[in-house]
């Protein structure tokens, strides 16, 4: 069975590029969130196998969604898509349970390459 | 296989919708913003939508390969960032700063999806914000620390400000603090270090599948394929709903029907008909009631996919704001807009057409309308001038008004520039409303000075087309000392209409309904002839006629006895349309005439009616513009009548 994505960012053309890659290399776009609010809420309801997350957003940035789906399921795979400059947060969201990052902008094969390390 | 490079085109109308919301958005942000300039002090919610917006341009951008409109978002983000952190005050200069900057933003936002030229001046500003944000960026580690070098670098301001070994240049840094955390404490959960070797080597290949991708999007933009993107809307998921909802129902409907007929065939061809006749009775009820169904069905579809084409007309108005600020600004002036009606939804087509007439509208508001502070003082009147823009339905039109308590229209101004112009003779008395219709002639302006912010030649006549075009009317109200009201009435799409079915020798035509005043019967008697043309009187109104047969040189019969009159009124101008029967009011949809019948005096376009046949739409703007300009009848000898 394909794995389930849920994606979060607030920007449109972001989570289509991603969707897009995601879904021609077989894995299933369950969901898509563009704050942490929503990430939190779609997480429980479609128990996906991963997540990409976005680390700013309005409503709820990404890092405090990461901790509360990580205090939600401790077994949450989450991938932070970050921009340069933002060493202090990533590390942060990592220490919070985030399992890997991709920069932006990143190419195809990098995303792909990360989830699946992730997922292994 | 995996590295295939992905169709970036497909996202570009994505990112263009996209980026003018948020452009918008800062727009709307820094008006807000520049309200806390005094208190020095930022409100931070809106220095935070600010940032979020433009980062949220820069990853769209980078992601993209627009590398310029990526650099700039990346520089003001930069100082979105100062002013959060508090590290830099908030001033009138940095708020400048981001309106310029906004502004370049728009323009590189254009060049990139193919729109327009690249903006001038860019490196200029550029130039100046590095200049600006290193005062503050030396004591600090904000985003980027290397922004103000690249500029000073001399390299095109913002372009390619993450290449690829910055990134890996980032991640090894996340790396080593990441490492160093382990090594300090225990962390939560086990981290998966995320590429230590594999990054570089991963991210080798790219460079070159980079350079092939943007120099193909290069390419395509220089084909000009960009420019024809197709037009998206976003559509509200409730009103696509009902719209699948509505489908749905059409669809069982049909099959319902198909059954039907299938049994009847079955009956009607029986041998045993004579028996089965008493079925026949009920079933052919029911095929009626069901194709009764199915047509208000598919009315309501028709409703619902119009309902889907329609936009708030708050996507137009919320550039207003910015506009009006920089127009006072530039003019001395104190001007506050007050917006109601933003909600007001219209076919995005016209929503597309509107904005340019009401920012003229705006524009000469704050320029001619509003007086200055002082001389406002000296009338009694508050410093600060309004102007209200208003949009609200009525029927099947929606109603736009722009109102300032401004000086009103000058109507001695007027009709000394009229004379001047010789578009009136000195002796000629017209009324008031007869002035205010002047403003409408081409090159008309009764500034004294053709000033930078309204008198960009294009006058109200252009205004007044544009509305016209989109089957509008366009109205002003003036008085003196009070100020001005301009109302623009327009339907809400242009696709369907209620039209009146007339018939003239052997043809049908559809009148639209909305110009339609009404129609009657006269006896021959009762028509005149007035220098050699037809007139009738309406309620002591003169109304010129024009008879289809002849504008179209239909040829038949003139009826010796009476004329069957549609009257159509257009601002105010009557006339009467002489036609042979009425056949009745119809919803027709509207159908464009190709290009390869060219544009016909007289006719706007065609459409099929229930039994197939076609009908042409006549074009009741040109036909009064004809009756009252082509000669035929001038306003002088209507005031001689």
């Amino acid at each position: 069975m394909s794995k389930k994505v849920l994606i979060v960012d607030d920007a449109v053309v972001m989570r289509m590029m991603i969707k897009g890659i995601l879904s021609k290399h077989g894995y299933e776009v369950v969901g898509e969130a563009q704050n942490g609010v929503e990430a939190v809420d779609k997480y429980k309801q479609l128990q996906p196998d991963l997540v990409t997350m976005d680390m700013v957003m309005p409503e709820m940035d990404g890092i405090t969604a990461v901790r509360q789906i990580m205090a939600m399921d401790p077994n949450a795979k989450i991938i932070m898509c970050t921009s340069m400059g933002q060493q202090a947060l990533v590390v942060e969201a990592i220490q919070a349970g985030a399992k890997s990052f991709i920069t932006k902008p990143f190419q195809p094969p990098k995303i792909l390459e990360t989830i699946s390390k992730v997922l292994a | 296989m995996s590295d295939e490079p992905f169709d970036k085109e497909e996202f570009v109308a994505y990112f263009r919708d996209e980026a003018e919301e948020l452009l918008q958005q800062i727009d709307g942000d820094l008006l807000r913003l520049e309200e806390f300039v005094d208190s020095g002090q930022a409100d931070p919610e809106i220095v935070n939508s600010l940032f979020r917006a433009l980062h949220t341009i820069k990853g769209s951008s980078g992601m993209l390969g627009f590398t310029e409109v990526q650099g700039l978002a990346h520089k003001l983000e930069n100082l979105c960032d100062l002013l959060r952190k508090e590290r830099m005050p908030l001033s009138e200069g940095s708020v400048e700063f981001l309106f310029s900057g906004r502004d370049f933003l728009t323009d590189l936002v254009q060049a990139a999806i193919g729109q327009s030229a690249p903006p001038s001046g860019l490196n200029e500003f550029t130039g100046r914000l590095d200049q600006f944000v290193a005062i503050y960026n030396e004591t600090s580690n904000v985003i980027e620390g290397k922004a103000p070098d690249r500029g000073e670098g001399g390299s095109p301001a913002g372009s390619e400000p993450m290449n690829e070994a910055e990134i890996a240049a980032f991640e090894a840094e996340i790396e080593r603090m990441l490492a160093e955390a382990a090594a300090t404490a225990t962390p939560a959960a086990p981290v998966v270090p995320a590429e230590s070797a594999p990054a570089p080597a991963a991210a080798k290949p790219a460079p070159a599948r980079g350079n092939g991708e943007s120099a193909d999007a290069k390419k395509g933009a220089a084909q000009g394929k960009r420019s024809s993107l197709a037009q998206t809307i976003r559509v509200d998921i409730d009103r696509l709903d009902a719209l699948l909802n509505l489908v749905g129902e059409l669809v069982i409907n049909r099959t319902r029907i198909s059954d039907i007929a299938t049994t009847l065939g079955r009956l009607m061809g029986d041998r045993a008909l004579n028996a089965s006749i008493g079925l026949i009775g009920p079933l052919s009820k029911d095929l009626a009631d069901s194709a009764a169904l199915l047509a208000r069905t598919t009315n309501e579809i028709q409703e619902s996919i119009m309902k889907v084409r329609m936009v708030p007309i708050g996507q137009v108005f919320d550039r207003f704001p910015r506009t009006v600020r920089d127009v006072a600004k530039a003019r001395g002036k104190e001007v506050q807009l007050q917006i109601s009606g933003a909600d007001t939804d219209l076919d995005k087509t016209i929503v597309d057409e509107v904005g340019e007439p009401l920012m003229h509208l705006l524009r000469n508001c704050v320029d001619h309308g509003i007086e200055a502070p002082d001389e406002r003082e000296r009338q009694g009147k508050p410093r600060m001038g309004t102007i209200a823009l208003n949009a609200y339905h009525e029927g099947n039109q929606i109603i736009i008004e722009i109102s300032d308590d401004g000086g009103g229209i000058n109507l001695d101004k007027v009709r000394a520039k009229a004379i001047k112009n010789g578009l009136i003779g000195t002796e000629d008395r017209l009324t008031d409303r007869e002035l205010i219709e002047l403003i409408f002639t081409p090159g008309f302006s009764t500034a004294e000075e053709v000033s930078d912010v309204s008198g960009r030649g294009v006058g109200m006549d252009v205004v007044k087309r544009n509305i016209t075009k989109l089957k509008g009317i366009f109205d002003v109200d003036s008085a003196p000392g009070q100020g001005t009201r301009f109302t623009i009435k327009l339907p809400l799409t242009l696709a369907i209409i209620q039209a009146l079915l007339v018939r003239v020798v052997d043809e049908l035509y559809a009148i639209p309904l909305d110009s339609v005043i009404e129609s009657q019967r006269v006896e021959m008697p009762d028509v005149r002839t007035v220098h050699g043309s037809e007139v009738i009187t309406l309620r002591g109104q003169v109304v010129p006629l024009l008879r289809i047969a002849d504008f179209f040189e239909l040829g038949g019969e003139r009826d010796p006895e009476k004329v069957m009159i549609v009257i159509v009124g257009l601002q105010g101008r009557q006339v009467g349309l002489v036609v042979d029967s009425f056949e009745g009011e119809q919803e027709i949809v509207i159908k464009p005439l190709s290009d390869v019948v060219g544009r016909i005096p007289g006719i706007s376009g065609a459409t099929i009616l229930g039994n197939g046949s076609i009908s042409l739409i006549i074009d009741v703007h040109s036909l009064v513009s004809d009756a009252y300009a082509g000669g035929k009848v001038t306003r002088a000898e209507f005031s001689g009548v």
